[in-house]
């Protein structure tokens, strides 16, 4: 229910004893109230449909604690007092970032077979994921899941980002059932616990981890994929740098001397992919 | 209509809202002492705490699950 009393005559209500200039109308659905330091000599002023509060000024300061203290009188139902950088990032996230319908089948399907505390992780990571494909920033939003859920949050949004749960997992479970019947579950347990925590069948390149670690885990994970009959392993990057430390590993001659053929090599927008043979 | 303000005056904000931190680093009600919890009833820490939700008085935490729930009621409303 809307606040029968105009926001403006709201607004003017709590401001009290500040020097504002009030214009003669607010469209309350496009009007916010900024709050925060800013670089001017600006205090508290109407800049089309923002009031700036300038809180590096003892005016500005006041009007702060006035509108704080009457958020109640200003808000109607639904809207919010809230941080910038996280209002940012719910901003940021609307539109198709949002259309979870192209992933519902996916979902659904996984809900069938992955943990339970595990669908939370791959709805967000489906998230991120259809964020990237919008050409959005991903970063602030994977920091989000590394707070909310750990390392098996991050590892779950590189599977997820990289389509490993349409390409490797579901087909890996469906394999097992057709061969394994009854007891396709518990085994398709231990192989997507691996999967989740070491993911044995692929590298993820990031630029927080150190070229040599990157090595260690290409050589070390070549050596127990053919302990097990597999001989091949992706290496995923986004991002120019990442890329390029791709190209590099491609070239160092300690991993080159375990390769038996020419790597794959596939650009598909900022995200760099190899596959390499053994 | 929303009210934005920069992560620096967190704790005024908090302070007008009758909130406080308790020895965990948790938001709590200054008057109860208890815990304020987010809409999936989960504690919040004062460094992740993003705002206030009119209508029941709805605790913000900055996290993934948040964002998203809140990304998609605004995308709901007309």
């Amino acid at each position: 229910m809307n606040n029968p009393t105009s926001l403006l005559s709201r607004l003017k209500g709590v401001l009290v004893n500040i020097d504002v200039k009030f214009p003669k109308s607010i469209d309350n659905n496009k009007f916010e109230i900024n709050i925060g330091p800013l670089k001017s000599n600006q205090t508290v002023v109407f800049n089309g449909p923002v009031l700036l509060v300038n809180t590096d000024t003892p005016e500005g300061k006041r009007a702060a604690q006035q509108i704080f203290d009457g958020q109640d009188q200003l808000l109607e139902k639904g809207d919010r007092t809230i941080e910038s950088e996280t209002a940012e990032l719910i901003r940021s996230a609307r539109g198709s970032a949002l259309d979870l319908a192209a992933d519902e089948g996916l979902l659904q399907s996984l809900k069938e077979i992955v943990p339970r505390r595990d669908i939370g992780i791959i709805h967000a990571a489906l998230f991120v994921r259809r964020v990237y494909h919008a050409g959005g920033d991903v970063q602030p939003y994977k920091e989000l899941i590394m707070q909310r859920y750990g390392s098996r949050g991050i590892n779950i949004c590189n599977l997820v980002s990289a389509n490993y749960y349409e390409d490797y997992i579901i087909p890996q479970y469906e394999k097992l059932l057709a061969t394994e019947g009854q007891f396709a579950r518990a085994i398709f347990e231990d192989i997507y616990e691996e999967a989740v925590t070491l993911y044995p069948f692929a590298v993820f390149v990031a630029q927080s981890k150190e070229y040599e670690i990157l090595k260690e885990e290409i050589v070390r994970k070549i050596s127990s994929n053919r302990s097990v009959g597999q001989h091949s392993l992706n290496i995923h990057g986004i991002g120019y740098k990442n890329s390029k430390t791709i190209k590099k590993l491609l070239e160092d001659a300690d991993i080159r001397r375990l390769c038996l053929a020419k790597p794959d090599q596939m650009n598909l927008g900022n995200t760099f992919y190899a596959r390499i043979y053994f | 209509m929303n009210i934005l303000f920069d992560k620096s005056l967190k704790d005024q904000f908090l302070s007008s809202q009758k909130l406080s931190t308790d020895s965990l680093g948790y938001v709590i009600d200054t008057k109860s002492k208890k815990r304020v919890l987010d809409e999936t009833k989960r504690p919040i820490r004062a460094d992740h705490f993003a705002g206030i939700r009119r209508g029941s008085r709805i605790f913000l935490a900055r996290d993934i699950e948040t964002i998203i729930r809140e990304a998609t009621l605004d995308t709901k409303q007309p």
